[in-house]
C-alpha cells in the first residue's frame, strides 16, 4: 500500500527537476480609487472590538474579494484563510471563502492549486444544507470544470460542468443564473476540442444567448458582455473549423464588439488571436498579422495564452519577404510552445494527483487489492502520459493538427464507402425482391382471388358461409394491395426510370390521405441520393399513417442545382422528442442520410402534429 | 363477336380469362401467348380486335411492346391487364397507345367491361385507378408550418440569431430554413422574399 505514494512522489520530484516552476506572470496592478475607499471602510469596520465572529469573517471575506477583484491575490490569500480560522468561519461561509481562494489562485494561473480549493469548497458545500450552500456547490462545480478545462483534463471539465448543470436546475436559485453562461461555454469548448461541431455549435450559441438574456434584465451586472462575447468567440472557432470564413469573420467580430463593452483585455485579446487565425486560414495573411499586432498591443502577455499569434505573424512575414521578422516570431512561437508545453505537463501531471487524491477518498471502504489494482492503473496511466506527452512536445503543433486531420479524414471516409457499398449490395437485392413478390407472389394471389369470386358466383352457400367467404374474400384483396405496395416500395422502378419527383407523385397518389407539393419536377441527379430521399418520405408517410394516425400528410419536394428539400407534414397525433425514443426506421434514415452527408430534423409536439424536413446535397 | 387474344406469361391467369370472356356472349378468345415474342408472331398472321396484355413479361417489357405494336397496326385496341397500379404507368401506357388499363386485383368482371367499352372506341380505366388519376400534384407555393413560422420571423426583421433562439434550434437550421424559403419563392434576399411573400399571400 505504500509503494504508490511514493512511486508518485518520486514522479512529482522528477519533474520539478526537469522543469523550473513559472512565476507569477501578472504583476499586481493599482487598485482603483473606489476599491481602495472600500477597502478602508471595510478594514476601519473590522477593526471595531465589538464586531461578532460571523461579522468578522463577512469583512475578511469582502476585503479577499476585493483584493482578488485589483489582482493582488496574495494579500487575497492571507485575508480569507484569515476568515477560515476564525471559530465558526468553515460552518458560516466556508464554501464561498475556500472559493475565492481558489479564485485568487485561478488569476496567478495556479490551476491545480485552484483545484484543491474547489474540491474542498464542494465538500464543504455538500455538507452544508442551507441554500446559500447548495448554491456553493454549483458555483465549485462550474469553477472545478473550468479549472480542468484549463488543464485539458476535458472528461473532467465535462463531468463537473454537466453536474453543474444538473445541480443548478435542481435548486433554480436565481441568483446564481450568471454561472450558466460559464457553464455553456465549457461544454461548448471540451465539444471544440474533441472535434463534435454541432454540439460546439449548439453550447456556445447557448452561451451566447443565456448571456444575452441575463444582459437585457440586469444591464448593471459585470462579466455578462465577457460570456456574450466568449459564445461569439466560441462560435467563430466552430466556424473557422468548417471553414466557413464568412460566418465565423462575422461571429469573431461580433465577439470583439462585446469584448470592447466589457473592457476585459484578455478577452479582446483572445478574440483578435481567433479573428487572425480566421484570415490566415483564410489566406489573408496581412489582415490576420494586423490582428495578431493588435492582440498583441492590448495585452502584451496574450501570447502565453495564444502562441498562434506570433506564427500567425511569422507567416505573413515569410509571404511578405521578411525573412528576419519571420524568424523572430517564429523563434518567439516555438519558445512558448516550449514553454506552455512544459507548464502543460506539469499541471496535467499535479491535476492527475488532485484526481488522485480525490480517488483516494472515494476508496476509503475499498480492500486493499482492489487498491492495488487502482494504483497499478494509475501509474501506468501516468506513464502513458508522460509518453504522450513527450510526444506531442516533439511533434509541433501544427503538423499534429495536420496529421490528427487526415487519420479523421481516412477514418470517415472508410466509413462512408463502407455504408455505401452495404447500401448498394441492398439496392441490387431489393430489385431482385420486389420483382418476385410482384410478379410472382402477386400474379398468383390475383389469380386465387378471381378464382373465389368465381366459386362465388357458382355456388350456393348458406348465410353463414357466405360471411365467412366473403371475409376471406375481403381479407385476401387487402393482403393483394399491401403486397403490391410493399414491393413497389422496396424498389420503385418509376424511381431509377423517370427520377424522384415522379416516383414521390406516384406515392402519394397511391395514399388517400397524402398530397404532393412540388413546383416543377426539377433535375435528375444522383440514383443513389433519389433512393435515399424516397426512402426517407417512404418511412415518414408510413410512420405518420401508423403512428399518428394521421388524415393529412403534405409531402413538399423542392431542389435547386445544389440541395434538395424534403418536408413531411402531417396532423396526427403527434409525440414529444424529448421523451419518445427515436424508432429503428428513422435511425436507419439517420444513418443512410449521413453516408451521403444529408440530415434529418423532426420536430412536433403531442396533439399538433409532425414535420420533419430532410434535407440533402445533391 | 369481338376477337380477343391474350398475352400473359402466367398460364394460370390465361385459364382463368379464357372461359369467362368466351362465356360474355360478345366476346371470343382467338389465342394466347405466353411470350412477347410469340404474340409478336402471331398478330403478324391473325391480327385480333382487342389485344389484352401484361406488362411484366418474361422475355421483355409491355410498355414497349405496346407502343410498338400501337404503331404497327393502328386499328388493333389494346388493354392492359397488369398489376402495377401506379399513376406514372397508368399515363404511360395510355401515352404508348394502349385504350384500357385494368388492375389484375380488381374482379375478372371489370375484363369484360372493359372490350365492351374499348370496342365502341372508349377509354377504359380501372375503378380503383380514379382516384389516383383524379388527385393532383400542388404546383403553387406551400409552406409546412415551420417555414411560415421562419418566415414570420424574418418579415419582422428578426436575425437568424434571434430566430435560433426563438425556436431553439441551431443556427444551421434557420439558415436551411431561410434558403429553402428563399428556394420556394424565387428570391435571393429578405426584402424579396417578404415582398413576394406578401404577394403570394403567405404572410397577413
Amino acid at each position: 500500500m505504500n509503494v504508490m505514494p511514493f512511486f508518485i512522489r518520486s514522479l512529482y520530484i522528477s519533474l520539478f527537476v526537469l522543469f523550473l516552476p513559472a512565476g507569477n506572470p501578472l504583476a499586481a496592478p493599482q487598485m482603483t480609487d473606489f476599491d481602495r475607499l472600500l477597502l478602508d471602510s471595510v478594514l476601519h469596520k473590522l477593526s471595531l472590538p465589538k464586531a461578532t465572529n460571523n461579522e468578522k469573517i463577512g469583512y475578511l471575506f469582502r476585503i479577499g474579494v476585493l483584493y482578488t477583484k485589483n489582482g493582488h491575490t496574495d494579500s487575497a490569500r492571507f485575508y480569507l484563510r484569515k476568515a477560515l480560522d476564525i471559530p465558526g468561519g468553515k460552518e458560516y461561509e466556508g464554501g464561498r471563502i475556500l472559493v475565492n481562494i481558489a479564485n485568487a489562485y485561478v488569476f496567478d494561473r495556479k490551476h491545480s492549486e485552484a483545484l484543491k480549493y474547489y474540491l474542498e469548497a464542494l465538500d464543504v458545500a455538500e455538507a452544508g444544507k442551507s441554500k446559500r450552500e447548495r448554491s456553493n456547490v454549483v458555483r465549485s462545480m462550474a469553477n472545478l470544470s473550468e479549472c480542468f478545462y484549463n488543464i485539458s483534463n476535458y472528461s473532467q471539465a465535462l463531468y463537473y460542468a454537466e453536474q453543474a448543470l444538473k445541480k443548478y436546475n435542481e435548486i433554480g436559485d436565481l441568483s446564481i443564473n450568471y454561472i450558466r453562461p460559464q457553464i455553456y461555454y465549457i461544454i461548448g469548448a471540451v465539444y471544440l476540442e474533441r472535434g463534435y461541431l454541432e454540439l460546439a455549435e449548439e453550447n456556445m450559441l447557448r452561451t451566447f444567448h443565456v448571456a444575452d438574456t441575463l444582459y437585457q434584465f440586469q444591464k448593471n451586472t459585470g462579466g455578462i458582455a465577457f460570456y456574450m462575447s466568449y459564445g461569439m468567440e466560441g462560435l467563430a472557432k466552430v466556424h473557422l473549423k468548417r471553414k466557413n470564413y464568412a460566418q465565423a469573420i462575422e461571429c469573431a467580430e461580433k465577439a470583439l464588439t462585446y469584448a470592447e463593452e466589457d473592457g476585459d483585455i484578455s478577452v479582446m485579446a483572445k478574440v483578435l488571436a481567433t479573428l487572425s487565425d480566421i484570415y490566415l486560414y483564410k489566406g489573408q495573411y496581412e489582415i490576420g498579422e494586423k490582428y495578431a499586432l493588435k492582440a498583441m498591443k492590448i495585452n502584451p502577455s496574450a501570447i502565453e495564452l495564444n502562441p498562434n499569434i506570433a506564427f500567425n505573424i511569422a507567416v505573413a512575414e515569410i509571404f511578405a519577404g521578411n525573412k528576419e521578422q519571420a524568424y523572430h516570431y517564429l523563434r518567439l512561437h516555438s519558445n512558448q510552445i516550449k514553454l506552455n508545453t512544459d507548464k502543460n505537463f506539469r499541471e496535467t501531471m499535479a491535476g492527475m494527483e488532485v484526481q488522485y487524491k480525490t480517488g483516494q477518498k472515494e476508496m476509503r471502504i475499498a480492500t486493499l487489492e482492489l487498491y492495488i489494482g487502482l494504483g497499478v492503473a494509475i501509474t501506468v496511466a501516468l506513464l502513458l502520459a508522460m509518453g504522450l506527452l513527450f510526444y506531442r512536445y516533439r511533434l509541433s503543433t501544427q503538423k499534429r493538427k495536420i496529421t490528427e486531420q487526415q487519420i479523421k479524414q481516412l477514418e470517415q471516409e472508410k466509413e462512408l464507402i463502407a455504408t455505401r457499398s452495404a447500401l448498394d449490395a441492398e439496392k441490387a437485392e431489393r430489385e431482385i425482391i420486389a420483382r418476385d413478390l410482384h410478379d410472382g407472389v402477386g400474379a398468383m394471389l390475383s389469380v386465387v382471388k378471381n378464382n373465389m369470386n368465381i366459386m362465388k358466383s357458382y355456388s350456393v352457400l348458406e348465410n353463414k358461409e357466405a360471411d365467412y367467404f366473403n371475409k376471406a374474400l375481403d381479407g385476401l384483396d387487402k393482403s393483394i394491395v399491401e403486397l403490391r405496395r410493399v414491393a413497389h416500395h422496396i424498389m420503385p422502378a418509376i424511381l431509377m426510370e423517370k427520377g424522384l419527383a415522379a416516383a414521390l407523385d406516384d406515392f402519394c397518389r397511391s395514399i388517400p390521405e397524402a398530397e404532393f407539393h412540388c413546383p416543377e419536377p426539377g433535375h435528375r441527379f444522383d440514383p443513389e441520393k433519389e433512393l435515399v430521399l424516397y426512402r426517407c418520405a417512404y418511412e415518414l408517410v408510413s410512420n405518420a399513417l401508423r403512428h399518428a394516425k394521421a388524415t393529412r400528410i403534405e409531402v413538399h419536394l423542392n431542389t435547386d442545382e445544389e440541395m434538395a428539400y424534403l418536408s413531411v407534414v402531417d396532423n396526427g397525433c403527434g409525440f414529444d422528442p424529448q421523451t419518445v425514443p427515436q424508432g429503428m426506421g428513422i435511425k436507419n434514415l439517420h444513418i443512410r442520410l449521413a453516408a451521403f452527408g444529408g440530415s434529418i430534423e423532426i420536430y412536433s409536439e403531442p396533439g399538433k402534429g409532425t414535420e420533419a424536413n430532410v434535407e440533402l446535397k445533391i | 363477336m369481338v376477337t380477343v387474344h391474350i398475352a400473359d406469361d402466367h398460364a394460370m391467369v390465361v385459364e382463368l380469362l379464357i372461359p369467362v370472356i368466351n362465356h360474355s356472349g360478345f366476346a371470343h378468345v382467338t389465342g394466347y401467348s405466353l411470350k412477347l415474342s410469340e404474340c409478336r408472331k402471331t398478330l403478324a398472321s391473325n391480327l385480333p380486335d382487342i389485344l389484352l396484355l401484361d406488362i411484366n413479361m418474361i422475355d421483355g417489357n409491355g410498355i414497349v411492346f405496346c407502343a410498338e405494336m400501337h404503331k404497327l397496326y393502328p386499328e388493333l385496341k389494346i388493354i392492359i391487364l397488369t398489376g402495377h397500379n401506379e399513376y406514372s404507368t397508368v399515363m404511360l401506357m395510355l401515352k404508348n397507345g394502349a385504350s384500357g388499363y385494368i388492375v389484375k386485383s380488381e374482379a375478372v368482371g371489370e375484363v369484360l367491361e372493359a372490350i365492351n367499352a374499348v370496342k365502341n372506341g372508349e377509354i377504359y380505366v380501372s375503378r380503383k385507378m380514379e382516384q389516383v388519376i383524379r388527385k393532383t400534384t400542388q404546383q403553387a407555393v406551400s409552406l409546412t408550418p415551420r417555414e411560415k413560422q421562419v418566415l414570420q420571423m424574418v418579415a419582422i426583421g428578426m436575425s437568424s440569431l434571434q430566430i435560433a433562439g426563438q425556436l431553439r434550434v441551431e443556427l444551421s437550421t434557420v439558415r436551411s430554413f431561410r434558403k429553402k424559403l428563399n428556394l420556394k419563392l424565387n428570391a435571393s434576399n429578405p426584402v424579396e422574399l417578404v415582398t413576394k411573400a406578401r404577394k403570394e399571400g403567405l404572410l397577413e
